[in-house]
């Protein structure tokens, strides 16, 4: 099994990093990592990432574990029934 | 309409599946924003608004072809302005509200997705004003304008949206429907995702909105009434409705629509109106306004005229008119079917009514209101406060507007202190769920959090306690005219009535009231009554023992207080301070109760309680109330010196019953520990000398005292479920308060020491109070033990060695009730009990099966447990609830 990590930063790099990490999915199995540490609110256009990423993992069955989600990102997850496509660690 | 818009193609389900998912994720991301970011958001947008407001109400003109251009772009500077005036400062983030003394705050929660319907009558303005609402509480807004209205609606969103998402926004935070349908507005108003619908708009988008299933702000139509009242400023009222009812062609919902004025100024009132630039029209014309204006089969007014210039409508009804005509005025006779031009006119055409007395003018009122304006707008014009309240009681209407414009007036924020809106709540009379002008607190969920708060807490006894030997000397204290001292037979004949009459002051007239020994009947008060009016008394003196006591207590009520109600003042209660009966209280001229008690147990001379016999229905009434407490209470051992010893032990074990029960009371505080503790203590020490010794005085002081001591606690911190048990067994076997406690004290222990089935809900309890307080007792009382659990059971074989010792009963059996006489009471015995205030204080709630399983072991008796087969009951656990 392929372990990727990536952490994401809200108003840095995170966006694209995520981006190319669901391109990089069309070759990966396994389980992905994403740490979200840094991010105390998530933005659209992550969410939309978000999504895409666990639709693509979906397919291919690989799992997606996000990590330091704080309560406020975790809820706005939840409000747009996002939250079950992923496993959380603390 | 179609059901669900199930009639739309897949290409525009998909466009507006695409409006709610931008909208769903606008509002999530939304959600994280702060106070800070959010009213960093809404300045700019109100200032663009503002810019625009000429640009937007010559779009909307242009559109709807409805109203005036001036007024439109004033509308549009009151939605954002005055709007922005009322939120500016307010707070819709996070917590918005805290209240430190309730303990209490509260926390904004947005609502996520709204779908708000817009009119074609204001629709830049609604979409102006809707828009700062929801930014300002975080959500995300999709707009279903009117179809005759989408481009400026469009129009208004977009300056709000740029100016919005350029300061932050979440993008998609605003979408607005283009070429909009019915079958749109119904699938949104379905869409899973759409969690309010705000409609503002004609009564079939109202309607659609509240058949929807979803929670719905829905503002429909008015018709809004006008009392114009012999009183009023005629001048200003008729520049008021002409000012509300020509403004923007009359589209406002809450303006003006039949002017019912007084006869005494009804010509006067014209005549203003035509020399202000009203046309009043004639019966013919009112007949030709009636046929033009009003479709028949409908009742409701045609759209041709909504919104348009008087002069227009006038060609094209075909009345001749002065070209600065600004008003049509239609005098009407009546309100209904039969006088069309009586319903909402959107159009500056204005019905009016003479009305011969306030009364018809007040029914006329109702009349229109009910036509179709319930819960929307009414105006009064009235310098009589009796008449303006009058049409606000009459009237159901969520804004009465009083000596003001009626549309502008309803706005809010102009002529009054309402909030500024541009949707009216109309409440159930106009199918919505509120009265008020909708605002930001109706796009947001408040939460409430509410920290535990512990009771207020009370420490009330009479204000004088007189105690030791020769303490009756302090009667002379007391100046009166006339006394009454109530008693009893045998204590007049011992000489202790004479004891009192002593220290009297010799001013006073005395007269004597002896009553049976025995528990107070009503017909016993009722002659006590009489007595003291007989005798026109100014002061009770109560010597004897509780009954005497509460019998005393119950006369001077019903003496103060003759429409005193004894059945209401004894209903159940939960919580004594928020109980439905009310005591009348104390009069300033109140009769003084002294309280002389002749036994030590009950301790009615400090308590607030009373009992009264219902010998028909075989029951105790219990009274409670600090306005019964005596006002002095005289504690002296010498009136208990010849206390026979059977009453000695009843009358004592009475008196620990209480100060156990106070103990572990959920009213229990450190003033009634202090009490109860000291009375346990006097109690264990002092009861056996009592009893053995009938002669030691310092035995019977102290017990005296301990008695007292222990009511002081009980008056406060309440009994308990031994009480309940006691009262229901007692007055249906005849068996003495104190006997009847003894027989349950043991068994009540166990139980409350045993882990509720249920708690007792408690705000001054941190924790099971009860085993931690009877093992403090043990302590106390020096009687050793490791833990919780056998100090418990060392204070229940206490007890049972006292008791024993008093020469009590050992069981209900011992009375001589047989088993089977007993079981078959036991129903109506636990049933009484659970009724039984006293309950309602003790530290687990007793529940019924559990009170008929203690009424069984009470009957088996203290010490050796017979085997629980020897009942049909179950025997009550005896499992000490232990702390860590």
């Amino acid at each position: 099994m392929s372990t990727s990590s990536v952490y994401l930063r809200m108003n840095g790099g995170g966006l694209p990093a995520l981006t190319a990490l669901v391109d990089c999915l069309k070759s990966t199995e396994g389980e992905l990592t994403l740490d979200l540490a840094c991010s105390r609110r998530i933005e659209a256009g992550t969410l939309s990432a978000l999504q895409t990423l666990a639709e693509r993992a979906g397919e291919k069955q690989v799992g997606v574990v996000l990590t330091g989600v704080s309560v406020d990102v975790y809820r706005v997850l939840k409000l747009l029934r996002l939250a079950h496509r992923f496993t959380f660690l603390a | 309409m179609t059901e669900k818009g199930s009639g739309l193609s897949k290409e525009r389900i998909a466009y507006l599946e695409s409006l709610v998912s931008q909208a769903r994720t606008a509002a999530a991301v939304f959600s994280q924003y702060t106070q800070s970011d959010v009213d960093r958001i809404v300045k700019p947008m109100v200032l663009a608004g503002l810019e625009q407001a000429y640009r937007l109400a010559q779009l909307a003109v242009e559109e709807t072809k409805l109203g005036v251009l001036e007024d439109k772009t004033i509308k549009n500077m009151v939605a954002t302005e005055f709007v922005y005036n009322y939120v500016r400062d307010r707070r819709t983030v996070g917590v918005i509200n805290e209240y430190p003394d309730r303990g209490m705050l509260e926390v904004a929660e947005p609502i996520g997705v709204i779908f708000s319907v817009t009119p074609v009558t204001n629709p830049t303005s609604t979409v102006l004003f809707k828009c700062i609402m929801a930014i300002k509480t975080r959500n995300a807004l999709i707009f279903g304008p009117h179809p005759k209205a989408w481009r400026c609606c469009r129009e208004a969103m977009r300056t709000m949206y740029g100016a919005a998402v350029r300061h932050g926004a979440p993008e998609g935070v605003f979408t607005c429907l283009e070429e909009p349908t019915i079958d749109d507005n119904v699938y949104l108003m379905h869409h899973r995702d759409v969690r309010l619908i705000d409609a503002t708009g004609g009564p079939g988008a109202v309607k659609a909105a509240y058949s929807s299933g979803k929670p719905a702000l829905g503002v429909g139509p008015g018709n809004t009434p006008v009392y114009l009242e012999k009183t009023a400023d005629v001048e200003m009222a008729v520049v008021d409705i002409i000012t509300s009812k020509t403004f923007d062609n009359g589209t406002i919902c809450a303006s003006e629509q039949t002017v019912v004025i007084d006869d005494e100024v009804y010509d006067r009132v014209l005549a203003e109106f035509a020399a202000l630039g009203a046309h009043v029209c004639g019966d013919s014309e009112v007949k030709l306004l009636s046929h033009a204006l009003i479709d028949p089969e409908t009742g409701y007014a045609r759209p041709m005229a909504i919104g348009q210039k008087a002069t227009d409508i006038a060609r094209v009804v075909g009345l001749r008119v002065k070209p600065e005509t600004k008003l049509l005025i239609a005098p009407i006779r009546g309100v209904g079917r039969d006088y069309p031009l009586s319903v909402e006119k959107l159009f500056p055409v204005l019905a009016v009514y003479r009305a011969k007395s306030a009364e018809e003018a007040l029914k006329v009122c109702v009349d229109v209101n009910h036509l179709g304006g319930l819960g929307h707008t009414a105006v009064v014009f009235s310098r009589n406060e009796e008449i303006i309240r009058k049409f606000g009681e009459m009237i159901n209407a969520g804004r009465i507007i009083v000596n003001s414009p009626g549309s502008i007036g309803a706005l809010g924020g102009v002529y009054n202190d309402m909030v500024p809106t541009f949707s009216f709540g109309c409440g159930t009379g106009g199918g919505n769920s509120t009265t008020d002008n909708v605002n930001v607190y109706h796009y947001l969920n408040i939460k409430r959090v509410a920290r535990r708060t512990p009771a207020h807490m009370w420490f009330r006894i009479p204000n004088q306690i007189y105690f030791n030997r020769n303490a009756v000397e302090n009667l002379q204290r007391f100046s009166s005219r006339s006394t009454v001292i109530v008693t009893n037979p045998a204590l007049e004949q011992i000489g202790h009535v004479d004891l009192v009459r002593r220290w009297l002051p010799s001013e006073t007239r005395v007269h004597v009231l002896s009553i049976p020994d025995a528990e107070p009947e009503m017909k016993v008060v009722r002659a006590g009554v009489e007595a003291l009016k007989l005798y026109a008394a100014d002061q009770v003196i109560a010597l004897g023992g509780g009954s005497v006591i509460d019998a005393a207590k119950v006369i001077k009520l019903q003496y103060d207080w003759p429409d005193a109600d004894l059945d209401e003042l004894s209903a159940p209660f939960l919580d004594i301070r928020k109980r439905v009966a009310r005591f009348p209280g104390v009069k300033a001229e109140a009769l003084r109760l002294i309280a002389i008690p002749t036994t030590s147990g009950t301790g009615s001379e400090v308590t607030p309680f009373a009992m009264l016999t219902d010998k028909t229905m075989g029951r105790k009434i219990t009274l409670a109330d600090y306005s019964l407490t005596p006002d002095v209470a005289i504690v002296d051992p010498q009136f208990v010196m010849s206390m026979p010893k059977g009453l000695t032990a009843d009358t004592g074990i009475d008196a620990l019953t209480h100060a156990l029960e106070a103990g572990v009371s959920i009213y229990a505080s450190p003033y009634t520990d202090a009490n109860a503790m000291e009375a346990i203590s006097l109690i264990f020490r002092y009861l056996p000398a009592a009893f053995e010794h009938p002669g030691d005085e310092e035995a019977r002081t102290m017990m005296h005292n301990a008695a007292c001591i222990a009511a002081m606690a009980f008056s406060n911190a309440s009994v308990g479920v031994n009480h309940a048990l006691a009262h229901s067994f007692g007055a249906r076997f005849g068996v003495p308060h104190g006997r009847a406690n003894a027989l349950m004290l043991p068994h009540v222990i166990a139980y409350n020491a045993s882990v509720p089935t249920k708690f007792m809900p408690s705000p001054n309890q941190r924790t099971y109070m009860a085993p931690k307080k009877y093992a403090m007792m043990a302590d106390l009382l020096g009687l050793g033990g490791d833990n919780t659990g056998e100090k418990v059971g060392n204070l229940v074989k206490a007890v049972n060695s006292l008791l024993d010792r008093l020469g009590l009963p050992n069981s209900i059996a011992d009375l001589g009730i047989s088993r089977e006489e007993f079981e078959r009471a036991i129903p109506d015995l636990a049933r009484n009990a659970f009724d039984d205030p006293s309950g309602r204080s003790n530290p687990r709630m007793p529940l019924v099966d559990e009170l008929v399983a203690l009424f069984s072991s009470a009957y088996r008796g203290r010490g050796e447990r017979k085997p629980a087969e020897t009942s049909s009951h179950e025997t009550v656990t005896d499992s000490v609830y232990v702390d860590k």
